[in-house]
């Protein structure tokens, strides 16, 4: 037994605090759901329609069967924020302080119950929208991907990871704004209105710009196809990682001068 | 024994808490008063590391808060009963407070028991009344058996009942030799709990001492009946003492001794048909005490405010 109070405990509490409430079991059954049956309904609209058109049409089979990621990011991004948000609205931040004043340490065992329960949700949940993606391709007879592929197998995988990293990113925003509207209404503007905007502007502005922001790199990670103005995978995660750890120690250093 | 040394906290632009200097003792039940805005629950969270202080400083035992090797077992605070998640049962909450400083779980079970919320240990704590939020918080900060307890406004809006259960716990705390610190601000709590006071009026040591002391340092008032209670009271406003009368035959005189009061009417050959000594309420000397700096006058006191 340790001497003093540790990361280790403290991770165990907020372990305990987590899946003690309702609102967490909720919000992963909506991730679940989301994921694996959007992923589904989408595969199983779109592989008709091809059938239907005979081929014609290019056919990408991972994009389909994961498309649920695309609402599972505002989800995660929604978990990520509460973690922290929901500790300043009912003020239990307070009484979490004053049990554990750590408060990196606090901040770290916070992120290391999120990021190991997203990791093993995440990625247990994009291998099993792949499967069914891929039992509906098959049943229409039109293109399918293999994990023994090495782009496919990294596409998927890295569905999970994705998903995680941009909890973080919620997850940091909360830590900084403190406030659940305030960290939602930035998370979205960054991930879902800034790139449409960007889009409007001519392409010679927009396009530089576009291949940074997190919606694109998540999106790059998970694609086999890749267009010319997007990083490759592997940098896409690298940089998406480093926006993660970037915004959490930001929120870190806050955290620490801030009263609580 | 917690120290607070020139301690200071300044929002924006008022100041909380102003160069307040004290010790708080072990072992005995000290009250902490001061009218709402006085600066009680912001020292109170200076002395849990919650917030930082401008200038000065707060340690327990010589150390920072954060530097407690396991806080929830030196220091036990209840700051305010709602501050935990309404949506975990009181039960959970518990557990994981526990789980941050090592605490065995059986613990938590022996602290609801001791405040009698064993029964609904599995109930969402957000639909507890306010006595049980209360007595929840308090489970809380008995969860590490520590030696000091701090307790910011532990009474408000309890029923009488509560109160009484509250009180008599505190003294019972207190006579086991734990340091026990109660903010308040209401005056008539603490008399019936607190062994010292510290009073506090927009964020400044007003006064520290004994609660007894605090009573007879009172000047009181006089209440006295004679036939020739004109005679008299002219008498004694010569004497320089302040004259009030209630009716024909009877005055109060403020600022005087009932020594003072019959030695002026012996000298004045009067009569008196009565004399009493009128003893200072604590709530009166603390409304003296207090005057200066009460932060928002008007109906205060009348009622138990509920913040
Ligand atoms: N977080 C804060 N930001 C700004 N002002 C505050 C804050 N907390 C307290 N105050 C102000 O500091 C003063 C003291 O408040 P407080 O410590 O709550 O007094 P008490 O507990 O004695 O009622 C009040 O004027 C209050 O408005
Ligand atoms: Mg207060």
């Amino acid at each position: 037994m340790s001497s003093s109070i540790s990361l280790a405990s403290s991770t165990k509490a907020e372990w305990i605090k987590f899946r003690s409430l309702r609102s967490s079991i909720y919000s992963l059954i909506t991730l679940i759901s989301l994921t694996v049956g959007l992923g589904a309904l989408i595969t199983f609209a779109i592989a008709k329609h091809y059938a239907d058109r005979g081929g014609d049409l290019t056919y990408d089979p991972i994009a389909s069967s994961l498309a649920g990621l695309f609402f599972a990011q505002f989800v995660v991004g929604v978990m990520g924020a509460i973690v922290m948000t929901g500790e300043y609205a009912t003020t239990s931040i307070r009484t979490s302080l004053a049990a554990f004043p750590r408060r990196t340490e606090f901040i770290i065992s916070k992120v290391v119950v999120l990021v190991v329960t997203l990791l093993i949700v995440g990625e247990a949940m994009v291998f099993v929208s792949y499967f069914i993606g891929h039992m509906i391709e098959a049943s229409y007879n039109v293109p399918t991907a293999s994990l023994s592929n090495a782009a496919t197998w990294r596409a998927v995988s890295f569905g999970g990871v994705e998903l995680v990293l941009l909890s973080l990113l919620g997850f940091g925003l909360g830590l900084l704004l403190r406030r659940t509207a305030a960290a939602i209404a930035v998370f979205v503007v960054v991930l879902l209105v800034a790139p449409i905007l960007l889009n409007i502007l001519p392409s010679s502005w927009g396009e530089p710009i576009l291949r940074w922001m997190p919606s694109n790199l998540s999106q790059g990670m998970i694609s086999l196809t890749r267009d010319a103005h997007t990083f490759g995978p592997w940098n896409c995660l690298i940089i998406l990682a480093l926006y993660a750890i970037g915004l959490v120690s930001l929120g870190i250093v806050f955290f620490n001068r801030r009263d609580a | 024994m917690i120290q607070l040394k020139n301690l200071t906290k300044r929002y924006d632009n008022v100041v909380a808490v102003n160069d307040l200097t004290v010790d708080i003792q072990p072992g005995v039940v000290t009250g902490f008063l001061g009218p709402n805005g006085s600066g009680k629950s912001t020292t109170m969270r200076m002395i849990l590391g919650l917030d930082r202080p401008t200038s000065g400083s707060v340690t327990i035992d010589g150390k920072n808060y954060a530097d407690l090797k396991f806080p929830l077992r030196e220091v036990g605070a209840l700051i305010d009963a709602k501050a935990l998640h309404p949506g975990r049962s009181a039960r959970n909450h518990l557990l994981s407070l526990a789980a941050t400083n090592n605490i065995p779980k059986k613990r938590v079970d022996e602290v609801l028991d001791i405040v009698g919320l064993s029964k609904v240990a599995r109930k969402r704590a957000g639909d507890f009344s306010l006595g049980m939020g209360q007595r929840l918080g308090i489970a809380g900060a008995l969860l590490g058996d520590p030696q000091i307890l701090l307790f910011d406004e532990p009474v408000n809006g309890l029923d009488p009942e509560g109160i009484r259960w509250v009180r008599e716990f505190f003294r019972g705390l207190a006579s086991e030799g734990r340091t026990v610190f109660v903010s308040s601000h209401l005056m008539s709590e603490m008399a019936l709990t607190a062994d010292d006071v510290i009073v506090i009026g927009r964020g400044k040591l007003i006064r520290q001492g004994k609660i007894t002391d605090l009573t007879e340092s009172a000047v009181g008032s006089v209440l006295v009946r004679s036939p020739q209670a004109d005679a008299l009271g002219a008498a004694l406003r010569q004497a320089g003492f302040q004259v009030t009368a209630d009716n024909e035959t009877s005055l109060t005189i403020g600022g005087a001794t009932s020594e003072q009061v019959g030695d002026v009417a012996h000298e004045n050959n009067i009569a008196l048909h009565e004399l009493t000594p009128q003893r200072a309420s604590l709530e009166d000397v603390f409304m003296e005490l207090t005057a200066d700096s009460v932060e928002y006058s008007g109906s205060q006191h009348t009622t138990e405010e509920t913040k």
